[in-house]
């Protein structure tokens, strides 16, 4: 009776290398979503983070949060965390400046904005974007291939903030001001 | 005594989950170029990548390669960087009659600009513009959640892709259509 109950300790110990490696495998997008649910509430409650997030009414794929405190330039950060249907996740960071978004057709240098954005992609963390309605925002995304990336999203939302000085880069061209010191 | 070789097993069993674990701790900055010539070697020879990569004279935490036989531009050049903020960056500038599609050449150039920024919006690689003002796709991975070896197929078989968006572009770049 011992040596049954000592072999199946042994087998048990020997599947336990197969079950970490059994957890790397592709979630449903549906999985993707809870994991992501339950690591925008750790992160967001962090200092470094502070941002609450909600799930969206309009997409059921995507979380809402608003980042305030620390901005110097923009007045506020409108973070859409969404998950995609094929296995990406993407973190976008709507600048709210003077009363709204950011907007190409209202800069006053659309030109010089444009070229800035493009340059700030090259240099920087996250890359620069345009949606439909010419709205500007930062993004960086995720390609799940490779595992759900927990600790790159804890870096993703820390670095949100960071958007504040580019922002300030950017008033030149939205209305001819100068960044915040 | 026949107890010691057992308990000896059952601790060695016991230690793999934490072995496995320990692969995924961080790697040094040389650690994680040798994963990407691995990589870069082993997925730029399947047919829907077809890609040589050789490492940088100039920057040995660069690789480049050049993808061909592509309907709008000449060639794609491919530069791989891994970085020492442990990141992953690809930066791909296509070759278009004979050179970089420069900011300041295009036609339209303001056009070019906002089809860049929209296309950012859409699409899975980002496009920018160095400080020389050529035009760039890109993609960065963060690797604090580990090595990303599968996701950097996905990526490399995307990059062809390029092709198409560069051909949407050229109304901008000298008033061209397409290839079809």
């Amino acid at each position: 009776m011992k040596t049954t109950v000592k072999i199946c300790l042994l087998a048990l110990l020997a599947l336990l290398p197969l079950m970490a490696v059994a957890q790397t495998a592709p979630l449903t997008r549906d999985q993707e979503r809870e994991r992501l649910r339950g690591t925008l509430e750790r992160y967001g409650a962090r200092d470094d983070v502070s941002i609450n997030f909600r799930q969206s009414d309009k997409n059921p794929y995507n979380f809402v949060g608003v980042a305030t405190t620390g901005l110097k330039n923009a007045q506020s950060f409108e973070v859409v965390v969404g998950v995609g249907e094929s296995h990406t996740i993407s973190v976008r960071v709507y600048p709210r400046y003077n009363g709204g978004y950011m907007n190409l057709n209202k800069a006053r240098d659309q030109v010089g904005l444009m070229r800035k954005l493009l340059n700030l992609s090259h240099h920087n963390f996250f890359y620069w974007a345009a949606d439909d309605d010419s709205d500007i925002y930062a993004i960086f995304n995720f390609t799940l291939e490779s595992g759900y990336p927990d600790e790159s999203m804890g870096i993703v939302l820390r670095s949100v903030r960071n958007n504040d000085q580019f922002v300030g880069e950017l008033r030149q061209f939205m209305d001819g001001s100068a960044p915040a010191p | 005594m026949k107890r010691i070789p057992q308990m000896m097993l059952l601790a060695v069993l016991a230690l793999l989950p934490a072995a496995a674990a320990a692969q995924a701790s961080p790697m040094t900055r040389d650690q994680v170029r040798e994963r990407v010539r691995d990589s870069l070697n082993r997925y730029g020879t399947r047919s829907d990548v077809n890609a040589t990569f050789r490492q940088s004279t100039k920057e040995p935490y660069n690789f480049v390669g050049t993808m061909t036989g592509l309907k709008n531009i000449d060639s794609l050049e491919i530069v791989v960087s891994v970085t020492k903020s442990d990141t992953i960056g690809f930066r791909i500038y296509p070759h278009y009659n004979g050179g970089y599609i420069n900011l300041d050449k295009a036609r339209d150039s303001t056009g070019l600009m906002r089809k860049l920024l929209y296309y950012t919006d859409q699409n899975f690689l980002f496009w920018g513009a160095d400080s020389t003002h050529d035009v760039f796709t890109g993609y960065t991975f963060t690797m604090e959640s580990g090595y990303p070896e599968e996701a950097l197929l996905i990526v490399l078989r995307s990059i062809r892709n390029s092709d198409k968006f560069v051909g949407e572009m050229r109304p901008f770049i000298d008033g061209t259509t397409a290839a079809p």
